[in-house]
């Protein structure tokens, strides 16, 4: 345990500048100048020379989900101290990340934070705002800092452990959450409609409506956006039972 | 959506081909063409990591590719063909079957590429010229989106355009 802390404070920089590393985003390479940033700040820190991280003198293209470039720093870190060149992994590598991160965070963890917000925002709609901070938080830093630790400890095999734990379907489950709370907070806001007025196939087709629009928003817009969007669904769904 | 896709694409598999491709038309085979990965067992062991459940990826050399009959190993259901470049695409043109195929142009970097088709998609003069004469040899046009419901740009298009400004120029 004192391994991983020591490491991982000895990184703490370069992985709080992993949450700007996407601010030099563009056409042409990409994330590449933002990941070239990175990994000369990182061989800065643990004293490689920056010869010893190949891709590190120029900034290639590179493409990859940002929660999970720091899986590729680790993994760089530890190639690199053992003096292999882990530079032709890095476009396969990268493109994995992207498959696998897409998969997660965008397909199913923002739609299922999002759902479980609503669950929440039904009875304390202040603290949902700050649990869809903290909840999503939890798996973007959550994956930022151990992410770095097993690159680092797995090097190019990190992959061996994406499959021991069946991380291709843990959006199936997220999804399955997500229907569930879903379901859950359609049902509870049809009871509260029932509560305040009779129902009937318009008040359902309204709810309907918010709750399409609201599970469409959570898919397309970002995360900070898709909460006051949230919200303001749940708000207006509120006021409108009260007209 | 015609029932065999093939897409060039220089990253292979990443989010927009699992999520936008795979998870969207559910398909079940999925075929890398690629000399180099078809080699590298490590490479191809983390790509097909990445495959959702029920869906199967091989990856092969342009020369099984060659020796593939598609059409009858492959009857039901969507078959996904990425090849890493228009080379590659040529290289196996004669095996894209005339009838219920696609083809789609998605991501390939910038690098000496000066024809910009999408905001991730660039190819070359040659390029262009090359994707023209697949288009015209299996008559079937070239589209490039990077995700199935993105309005589709037809290559011919890109290439009339192209045409047009250097007889403007001239």
């Amino acid at each position: 345990m004192g391994d991983i802390m020591k490491l991982l404070w000895k990184a703490l920089p370069t992985l709080v500048r992993s949450i700007f590393y996407q601010a030099n985003w563009n056409i042409e390479n990409m994330q590449g100048t933002g990941f070239s940033w990175l990994l000369k700040d990182l061989s800065k820190r643990f004293n490689i020379g920056v010869g010893d991280i190949k891709g590190n003198e120029r900034a290639d293209y590179f493409n990859t989900n940002p929660y999970f470039v720091t899986f590729m720093l680790g993994m760089f870190l530890k190639e690199a101290e053992s003096g292999k060149a882990v530079d032709q992994y890095k476009s396969t590598y990268a493109s994995v990340f992207g498959a696998l991160g897409d998969t997660f965070f965008w397909h199913s963890l923002r739609p299922l934070t999002f759902f479980l917000s609503l669950f929440i925002a039904l009875y304390e709609p202040m603290f949902a705002m700050f649990f869809y901070l903290i909840f999503f938080n939890i798996f973007n830093i959550g994956f930022k800092f151990l992410g770095f630790y097993l690159g680092y400890n797995y090097g190019t095999n990190v992959i061996e452990l994406f499959r021991t734990v069946s991380f291709a379907n843990w959006s199936n489950v997220a999804d399955i959450a997500s229907i569930f709370f879903m379901g859950g907070t359609l049902a509870i806001t049809i009871k509260y409609i029932s509560n305040s007025e009779a129902i009937n196939s318009i008040s359902i087709f309204k709810t309907a409506i918010f709750f399409i629009a609201g599970f469409a928003t959570s898919k397309y817009v970002s995360a900070p956006f898709t909460l006051i969007i949230g919200v303001m669904i749940v708000t207006v769904v509120m006021l409108l039972q009260n007209i | 959506m015609e029932r065999i896709i093939f897409r060039v694409d220089d990253r292979f598999i990443h989010g927009q081909v699992i999520e936008g491709w795979i998870n969207h038309f559910s398909i079940k085979n999925i075929i890398l063409v690629n000399d180099c990965i078809a080699t590298d067992l490590n490479k191809a062991f983390i790509y097909k990591s990445t495959m959702p459940r029920n869906a199967k990826l091989e990856v092969i050399s342009v020369d099984s590719f060659l020796q593939l009959d598609i059409l009858n190993e492959y009857k039901k259901g969507y078959l996904l063909i990425i090849v890493g470049s228009i080379h590659d695409l040529k290289l196996i043109s004669s095996n894209i079957p005339k009838e219920n195929s696609y083809i789609n142009i998605g991501c390939l970097a910038t690098g000496t590429r000066d024809i910009s088709v999408t905001d991730n998609c660039f190819i070359n003069k040659d390029e262009l010229d090359c994707l023209i004469n697949i288009s015209e040899k299996n008559s079937k046009n070239i589209y490039a989106h990077k995700l199935p419901w993105e309005k589709p740009i037809n290559l011919k298009d890109i290439h009339d355009t192209q045409i047009k400004t250097i007889k403007m120029k001239g």
